[in-house]
């Protein structure tokens, strides 16, 4: 007689499995999961039909140059995007020397930089003749680089003095001689604004905060009290009061401490964002260095270096790669936090915004614009802050920081 | 460190104007541009930044007169946009040379933030939108009907006053913000709605349908709006003044920017001579060039020509001229004699 | 050959003390410095700028309206008021945002670790959206993009019981108000505290001593309750509506009278008549002139909302409601009448007709608050006299109010605490009674707290799965349900891990509030930067801020520190 057959085990792999465990595991998840989906679906659905049918995306097409470098002369636009195409050529550059863990990391995050500028570059293909070509010759310079560090990755060995020098090459770019006319004439950085602005703004405080952090972080652990106690001081009033107050004070009284000098409405709000930032990259510093085990110091003074030296050679380079993801974390919130220069009369993409909703045009669709501005705002951030913060959660694993 | 202090001093240095010393007139010429300070976020009519990165509006062509005067080119101008905490400080540090940001004269802007006010380019005041089919034209019309009004505003205040004083019956529909309120009279829920008139103006844009809607040619309240130079140095403000009255002027005189050059070579009005340097020392005492006035009509234009450009039935703002026409038309615009 | 070897080794310039004291004397010399050419070139542009750089024009008159204010404000208060009412403005926004933040946080954090697939995508896509868009535009968002557009406006509000939501208020709730019989209950709550505190410190060390775990909460919260509510059950039997009554009119503002009580109830002026309460009122008067000029009706709204809602309304034979006034020496009395004017509320009228308005309606008879005692405030107008002054038109223009006394009023009742209910006035006026939680402040609010709460799921998160798995296990093996080990076991190491980094986000959150220029609230930056702009002082407005703002911070710091401090495992 035969035995009737055992019926089979449960499926514990394939999607009705994974739905049963993940959706439906008792009702009131199955009630959570249904419900949700019902909202989310709904509501996708009359955001497409409005962006599709009600939205007014013309007017942020046509104001796509005012987002990108607000009233930075057209003729002149070939000077930021040399920016851009040596900043994606260096990109190129090191995603292309990379090795192991973290070149992977910068060879990602060189790769969603190249998909946002090759997304750019076809709308202006077919939108904006004016600059297609820039920026086909930007996207080209992106591969060049990335080339180039393959046939040559002793270029490794430049690349730090490299991007410190690309700072110095697109200040002089965008800025240009003193001169009314020519190719290099001066453009005011009043003329400056958009994206380019935002960009400018925060990688030039990270970059002028980062020593000036260090020396802070140094001096607050200094064993001189007057120089201890200052630097507490500097940090603590700093990290007290919120950026907006410093970006007030330096619009207003930077002038006065200058004694009646009156630098560029953007000198004083850098200044304001780099005197910031450098509280906040300090308190990440003393970080790092408190991490580092006494024994290295110990070790070191045992080989007969000196403080200095061991400080140099031995703790702070520990101490900053250490830290690298938590600055990363902060560069991240003061490219969100540069949308605070609005209040200083600077034409950040948040100030742009906000005029281009006031564009007579804008005035004659019922409601303005507003929400068309918002998404693609919202985007732009988006996508640029996600990324970091991406490459920064890798980071952090990658140096073994995070993990237990 | 010390290296960022030298790169921030050189950079302040190359970037930076200096001295108080020097009158404005003088820096503005030595400088080769006018620093105008204007709305940095945008004012439909007055400033805003056209999608091709130009500066645009009624006050952003006073800059423009003001730099045609001075320099001789309307083109010269270096606009900073100001945001209104801002605005007054720029002026008093010296950072914009003259200030035209839709600012409202008062005493206490005159007294105690050592600005000086020229001759208002604008007069703002409440006034009152309502829908042409309605057929409310005077303020008597008003009577027995719904307003929407911004409370905790001196509009409240104005329009109880103003209705009160004339004995007209009235129900207030108010709401704290602009923009539910504009909702609501667009819904019907009012027969007029009031604000001041530039507001009234940029908001009739946002109906449905603006071609449905009038703004009724009375002013309730006062708010004159101008350009404003720093206390203490009469020749700019002189200059400043003069340019707001040759536009008064050449309208008074029926000069435009196309009719110019003929008035130049042919009227024997020595007004005209006078106003358009023909006749140059009476140009020339206010430290400018004989043509400076000339300039200023020729690259810019008259009073009606600025103000058709930039608020007039053409453009999306359009806005009554109201006290803003000239005293011949009934309007408040008068400039004094040029002699 | 007496001199020490040191001193010969090592000479005075290369001594490490030495050069610590020298740099140590260099490094402050050049502070010195720096700071003394900054004074130099302060005093330098203070002469050629004209900038004020004193403090004494804090005393000066504001003349500028603040749209929503925890305490009584006018234009006519001094800049020192504005920047209180600015303070208190923050942390009315900050206090609320950081409960919300924190309870929205751990919400998310759980649904991050919920089995349920759903829930988990929801809560990632939140946290990856929310914390990469700038606050300032998700402010944006919250008002000018989601609120005022999509709410419905004026009577139209959505409503929700006694809840009103609507893009020209804001959120309408109920609101409890305390009453003149409030002082009362006070003396309840000091022993209800006390006893709470001696019960708390009790049950601590009885624990201690017995060696059993085990919260002193549970002991002394339920004392601190009972108590109260005993003491309050006591006091509202001992209420009795006052024999006197303190309220004034609000001096001349050259147009509007108005009423204020310390709660910034019940106050009609032009900047805040939103906040009057649905409250019955007595008023009393020492003496009273009423010259109200038929004409304005200015005068007559801010009577309107002060005069609201009067205890035992009835109408007279002419379908007025009418009601008696006494004054407090009671010898005479003055009757006033009252109707109802369509778009404001109850318009009075004294006996010679003055004030009358000729449209009206009736009011409603048998709402809430016309009648019977539950609803008592009351208040006493004492001693003002209003004088018609005739300007040179021959027109009556301004009325100015005369008051014996300082201008105050203070809410009465018949209980310790009243409640105060939104309601309409009339079919086309605002929302009366009631706090209001305005659009502006909502927006900051609601972008704080979401914005503040990614940060805080990704703490709570990282914390809570930073428990060592074999804690949960070892639970599980004592036979603890899931509950039992979340709540007894892994919780509670969590969140010794997550106070210090949440500390920090309090901290963030408080310093964000002030981006509330964005949406129009007015709180302590946006305040002081009108302030500035008005006064020209920059040099003491920016002590003020910066000081201002340290002192929130330290405070918040101090606080939260020590609690932290408090509740770390002590390691042995």
């Amino acid at each position: 007689m035969l035995q009737p057959a055992l019926p089979p085990p449960i499926r514990e792999t394939g999607f009705a499995f994974w739905l049963k465990r993940n959706l439906f595991s008792n009702w009131w998840n199955s009630l959570i999961s249904l419900a949700s989906l019902v909202i989310i679906v709904y509501t996708l659905i009359s955001l497409l039909r409005w962006m599709v049918f009600e939205a007014h995306w013309e007017i942020v097409w046509q104001n796509l140059r005012l987002f990108a470098t607000y009233r930075y002369p057209t003729e002149l636009l070939w000077r930021p995007m040399s920016c851009v195409a040596l900043i994606l050529f260096l990109f190129g550059l090191s995603a292309g020397v990379g090795k192991g863990g973290i070149g992977q990391i910068v060879f990602k995050a060189f790769y969603w930089l190249m998909g946002f500028c090759l997304a750019i570059t076809l709308i202006s293909l077919f939108l904006f003749p004016s600059v297609r070509w820039l920026w086909l010759i930007a996207i080209i310079a992106g591969f060049a680089g990335y080339s180039l560090a393959k046939f040559w990755p002793n270029v490794a060995m430049y690349l730090s003095i490299l991007w410190g020098l690309s700072w110095f090459v697109c200040l002089f770019l965008m800025l240009g001689f003193s001169g009314e006319s020519g190719p290099m004439q001066y453009v005011s950085p009043g003329m400056w604004g958009g994206i380019q602005l935002t960009f400018f703004l925060s990688v030039t405080g990270i970059a002028l905060a980062f020593p000036l952090g260090i020396a802070l972080a140094l001096g607050r652990q200094s064993k001189l009290p007057a120089i201890k106690y200052f630097c507490i001081t500097y940090i603590e009033i700093i990290r007290g009061a919120p950026l907006i107050t410093w970006l007030f004070t330096a619009s207003l009284l930077l002038p006065l401490f200058l004694g009646g000098i009156r630098p560029e409405a953007l000198i004083r709000a850098q200044v304001a964002i780099i005197l910031f930032a450098a509280a906040y990259m300090a308190e990440n510093v003393r970080g790092g260095l408190q991490a580092i085990p006494k024994g290295q110091r110990e070790a070191a003074h045992a080989l007969g270096l000196t403080p200095w030296d061991s400080m140099r050679l031995i703790v702070l380079p520990q101490a900053l790669r250490a830290v690298i993801p938590a600055i990363v974390g902060l560069f991240i919130g003061l490219f969100k936090d540069t949308s605070l220069v609005t209040i200083v009369g600077l034409h950040d993409l948040f100030a742009v915004v906000l005029g281009v909703a006031n564009q007579p045009e804008a005035k004659q669709i019922p409601g303005g614009i507003v929400r068309e501005l918002f998404i693609v705002m919202s985007l732009f951030y988006w996508f640029f802050c996600y990324r970091m913060s991406v490459a920064s959660k890798q980071l952090e694993k990658e140096l073994g920081l995070g993990t237990r | 460190m010390r290296k960022l202090f030298v790169l921030l001093a050189s950079l302040t240095l190359v970037l930076s104007a200096t001295a108080f010393a020097q009158s404005t007139l003088d820096q503005i010429k030595s400088r080769g541009s006018l620093i105008c300070g204007v709305n940095g976020t945008g004012l439909p009519g007055f400033a805003y930044v056209d999608s091709d990165g130009n500066y645009q509006g009624f006050d952003v062509d006073y800059c423009r007169a003001v730099a045609a005067a001075v320099l001789g080119d309307a083109t010269k101008v270096t606009y900073r946009g100001l945001s209104s905490g801002e605005r007054f400080t720029a002026l008093q540090t010296g950072e914009v040379d003259i200030l035209i940001r839709n600012t409202t004269w008062t005493s206490s802007r005159d007294t105690g933030l050592g600005l000086n006010f020229t001759a208002p380019t604008f007069y703002d005041g409440q006034g009152f939108m309502v829908r042409a089919a309605s057929g409310i034209e005077t303020l008597a019309d008003l009577d027995g009907t719904t307003i929407c009004v911004q409370s905790g505003t001196t509009t409240e205040l104005n329009l109880a006053d103003v209705m009160n004083a004339n004995g007209l019956d009235y129900d207030a529909k108010i709401a704290e913000t602009s923009d539910p309120l504009l909702a609501a009279y667009d819904d019907g829920a009012c027969d007029a709605y009031t604000t001041d008139k530039s507001g009234l103006a940029a908001q009739r844009t946002q109906l449905r349908d603006p071609s449905e809607h009038v703004i009724m040619d009375v002013t309730i309240s006062k708010e004159p709006l101008g350009p404003s130079v720093r206390h203490g140095d009469d020749q700019f403000y002189d200059v400043a003044n003069w340019v707001v009255f040759t536009t008064f002027m050449a309208e008074e005189m029926g000069i435009t920017s196309a009719n110019v050059d003929e008035m130049l070579v042919g009227s024997a009005d020595s007004n005209v001579r006078r106003l358009l340097g023909v006749e140059p020392e009476k140009v020339e005492e206010f430290g400018l060039s004989a043509d400076a006035f000339y300039n200023v009509i020729k690259q810019v234009g008259n009073y009606a020509e600025i103000y058709n450009r930039n608020l007039g039935p053409e453009t999306v703002v359009n806005i009554p001229r109201g006290y803003n026409a000239s005293y011949l038309n009934g309007g408040l615009h008068y400039a004094p004699p040029l002699r | 050959m007496a001199v020490k070897p040191s001193q010969e080794l090592v000479p005075w310039y290369r001594n490490v003390k030495t050069i610590a004291i020298v740099a140590q004397l260099v490094f402050v010399a050049l502070i010195i410095l720096l700071v003394t050419i900054l004074v130099l070139n302060v005093m330098k542009g203070v002469k050629t700028l004209g900038v004020n750089t004193g403090f004494g024009f804090l005393n000066n008159r504001a003349g500028f309206p603040i749209s929503e204010s925890v305490i009584p404000y006018s234009e006519d208060n001094t800049y020192v008021r504005a920047l209180i009412v600015g303070i208190l403005n923050t942390l009315k926004v900050a206090l609320l945002g950081i409960v919300l933040a924190t309870l929205l946080g751990i919400s998310v954090a759980l649904m991050r670790l919920s089995n349920n697939w759903v829930l988990r995508q929801i809560s990632t896509i939140y946290i990856e959206t929310v914390r990469n868009i700038p606050l300032v535009v998700q402010i944006f968002f919250f008002a000018t993009v989601l609120f005022i557009p999509n709410l419905p406006s004026g009577v139209a509000a959505l409503r929700l019981g006694n809840l009103y939501l609507n893009n020209s208020s804001g959120l309408i709730t109920p609101w409890p108000y305390f009453s003149n019989n409030f002082w009362l209950w006070l003396p309840w709550l000091a022993i209800a505290l006390a006893l709470a505190i001696a019960a708390h410190i009790f049950r601590n060390r009885h624990l201690k001593k017995i060696e059993r775990p085990g919260n002193p909460l549970w002991l002394s919260l339920p004392v601190f309750l009972l108590v109260a509510v005993i003491g309050y059950l006591i006091a509202l039997a001992g209420s009795k509506y006052p024999e006197h009554l303190t309220v004034s009119a609000d001096v001349d503002r050259g147009r509007v009278f108005s009423f204020i009580d310390e709660n910034a109830n019940g106050v009609f002026d032009q900047n805040a008549e939103k906040i009057a309460a649905k409250v019955p009122v007595l008023l009393e008067f020492d003496e009273l002139t009423l010259e109200v000029n038929p004409q304005r009706r200015t005068e007559q709204k801010a009577n309107i909302r002060s005069a609201f809602a009067f205890p035992r309304l009835k109408k007279n034979e002419y379908g007025e409601v009418e009601h008696q006034f006494v004054n407090a020496d009671k010898t005479s009395d003055l009757r006033l009448h009252f109707f109802e004017f369509p778009s404001y509320g109850v318009v009075y009228k004294d006996q010679n007709g003055n004030g009358r308005f000729d449209a009206g309606e009736n009011v409603p008879e048998g709402e809430d608050g016309y009648e019977g005692k539950d609803y008592s405030l009351q208040m006493i107008v004492k001693g003002f006299k209003r004088r018609v002054v005739t300007d040179n038109y021959g027109e009556t223009r301004s009325l100015s109010v005369e008051t014996a006394t300082e201008p105050k009023l203070t809410l009465l009742g018949a209980s310790p605490m009243v409640m105060s209910y939104p309601y309409f006035p009339t079919e086309r006026t605002q929302i009366a009674g009631g706090t209001i939680f305005t659009i502006p402040y909502l927006a900051l609010l609601f972008a704080l707290t979401f914005y503040t709460a990614s940060f805080i799921a990704e703490i709570v998160r990282g914390a809570i799965l930073s428990v060592a798995k074999g804690q949960t296990e070892a639970a599980k093996a004592l036979g603890l349900s899931s509950g039992q080990t979340f709540n007894l076991v892994v919780f509670p190491q969590a969140l010794r891990i997550i106070t210090p980094p949440l500390i920090s986000q309090y901290l963030n959150l408080t310093k964000n509030s002030s981006l509330g220029i964005f949406a129009a609230y007015q709180e302590f930056y946006a305040v002081s930067s009108i302030v500035n702009n008005q006064s020209g002082a920059a040099m003491p407005v920016f002590v003020i801020l910066i000081g201002g703002y340290m002192v929130i911070s330290l405070t918040f710091s101090f606080a939260l520190n020590w609690y932290n401090a408090k509740n770390q495992l002590v390691e042995r």
